[in-house]
């Protein structure tokens, strides 16, 4: 194998020869030094290999044995180049390539999230973007130690655990997050108030003393469980008030419109951005900083057997329209409710609800939609107790 | 006259062959010989290959023989070998 690829890049030719002693052709070769391999016969013709260099000295002892030898084919780079000496172009794309290469393995490509079943992906990812780790960042300049500690410290109301992991193309991160109802446990001494006005249904208590009962009402800030435990002899033990407190309560949805104004639209047009590393190229005019255009965008990112390239395209679609100032009501009651659909799905979707009431009026001629969500959430929230000593 | 010294030389390091100035054959199969020692080609064709080992001749018989190396040290022999002998 190594032979093979010395021999390529030396360069090596093919050679038939005929007539004369091929014995003592051979024997020569080996007496002088010159290199033969794969020697066969073909009727009175000998074919082989030799070195390109080693052809001089070939044809001085195919003159001593009566042999006539001609090159049959050359292999090898030299005579590559040679052939392909007026294509530098060739050369010079073959560097690029080599180039892009190189520099295409210091970067991320792709960025994955793991782990997560209430906190948004993007959430997580604009938290680590924000750190450094972005789509064509370079790894090498990436600290993976100080960015996840910083990324759990912004983070420490939702994520319990995360980590980063840079190998490959893709920038895999992996979170575990906290569990509804509970908060980061450092260890200090503290006490779990109320993070809401409401009544009690559960409440279990697994360190501390508690002060409130089932069916209590209390309001936000109240004292639910204390870090502080009384001893019988008058001794006092501050410790980290732990528990799970669900409570009911109700909350107000309001949504209504001051004017919404009638598009028409006038006209359409269809653009495209180039996306290379998360950056946009734009291919062609559109109207994105038109405040009268409404713009639709689909992306389309490059893929190979499953992994994701840092290349694409965007589509923009740009409509453009002209407002009317008279509404139509019904135009206007579609875009409302959706918009407290999802204000409602916002504010409940950790929460176990016991009941909806919605209502639709329209005041001074605008349609209001409201609603009041009867639910059920986890209350408590840590309170630290600042301890004096003396 | 060739002398050789068994003092000096150590058979197990040099080998067999180096002591008694014998070539080596090693075959595989009937489709390749490895020869160590060979001094170089008597006769050459397709179905006969004749080599010099010194004080002996070795001949292969046999179909498509080629002589895949040929140096100082090693001749490799291949191809279909249905026979070989020695002769002096």
């Amino acid at each position: 194998m190594l032979l093979s690829i010395l021999n390529f890049f030396r360069g090596y030719i093919s050679v038939k020869a005929c007539g004369g002693f091929s014995e003592r052709f051979i024997n020569l070769c080996s007496v002088r030094g010159v290199p033969v391999w794969d020697i066969s016969c073909v009727g009175d013709d000998m074919f082989f290999f030799t070195r390109a260099d080693s052809y001089r000295e070939l044809k001085r002892i195919a003159k001593k044995s009566g042999m006539d030898i001609r090159v049959h084919g050359r292999f090898g780079l030299p005579f590559f180049i040679y052939r392909n000496k007026n294509r530098a172009a060739l050369a010079v794309g073959l560097a690029l390539v080599l180039c892009f290469i190189a520099f295409m393995s210091t970067r991320i490509w792709s960025i994955q999230v793991t782990g997560n079943e209430n906190v948004f992906d993007s959430e997580i990812i604009s938290g680590f973007e924000k750190l450094g780790v972005k789509i064509g960042a370079r790894k090498s300049k990436i600290d993976v130690t100080e960015v996840q500690r910083r990324f759990l410290s912004e983070m420490e109301d939702k994520i319990i655990w995360a980590s980063l992991n840079l190998e490959g193309m893709c920038a895999e991160i992996q979170v575990r997050e906290l569990e509804k109802g509970k908060s980061r446990s450092d260890g200090k001494p503290c006490n779990i108030v109320a993070d809401f006005d409401g009544t009690i249904r559960t409440m279990r208590t697994f360190a501390g003393t508690p002060v409130e009962k089932i069916k209590n009402g209390v309001k936000k800030g109240d004292l639910l469980i204390s870090g502080i435990i009384e001893y019988y002899e008058g001794e006092l033990d501050f410790v980290e008030a732990r528990g799970e407190i669900t409570a009911e309560h109700t909350v107000t949805l309001k949504e209504e419109l001051s004017s919404v104004a009638e598009r028409k639209y006038t006209d359409r047009k269809t653009s495209f951005a180039a996306v290379i590393f998360a950056r946009e190229l734009s291919l062609g005019n559109s109207w994105r900083k038109n405040e009268n255009a409404e713009i639709t965008k689909e992306e389309e990112i490059f893929e190979i057997n499953g992994v994701r390239l840092p290349f694409g395209f965007n589509k923009y679609v740009s409509s453009l329209f002209v407002r009317s100032e008279a509404g139509n009501a019904e135009t206007e009651k579609g875009y409302l409710l959706c918009r407290y659909l999802n204000s409602l799905e916002e504010k409940t979707k950790n929460s176990d609800v016991i009941s909806v009431v919605s209502s639709f009026d329209s005041q001074g001629g605008r349609p209001v939609f409201s609603g009041e969500v009867r639910c059920v959430d986890y209350i408590g929230k840590s309170a630290p107790i600042n301890i004096k000593e003396e | 006259m060739r002398r050789y010294d068994l003092r000096t030389q150590n058979p197990q390091k040099n080998g067999f062959s180096d002591v008694l100035g014998a070539a080596e054959i090693t075959l595989t199969g009937n489709k390749r010989a490895i020869i160590d020692g060979a001094k170089g080609v008597v006769e050459y064709n397709p179905g006969c290959v004749r080599l010099n080992l010194g004080r002996l001749c070795l001949r292969f018989c046999g179909e498509s023989l080629t002589i895949k190396t040929l140096s100082d040290d090693k001749t490799v022999v291949e191809g279909t070998i249905l026979s070989m002998d020695f002769s002096s």
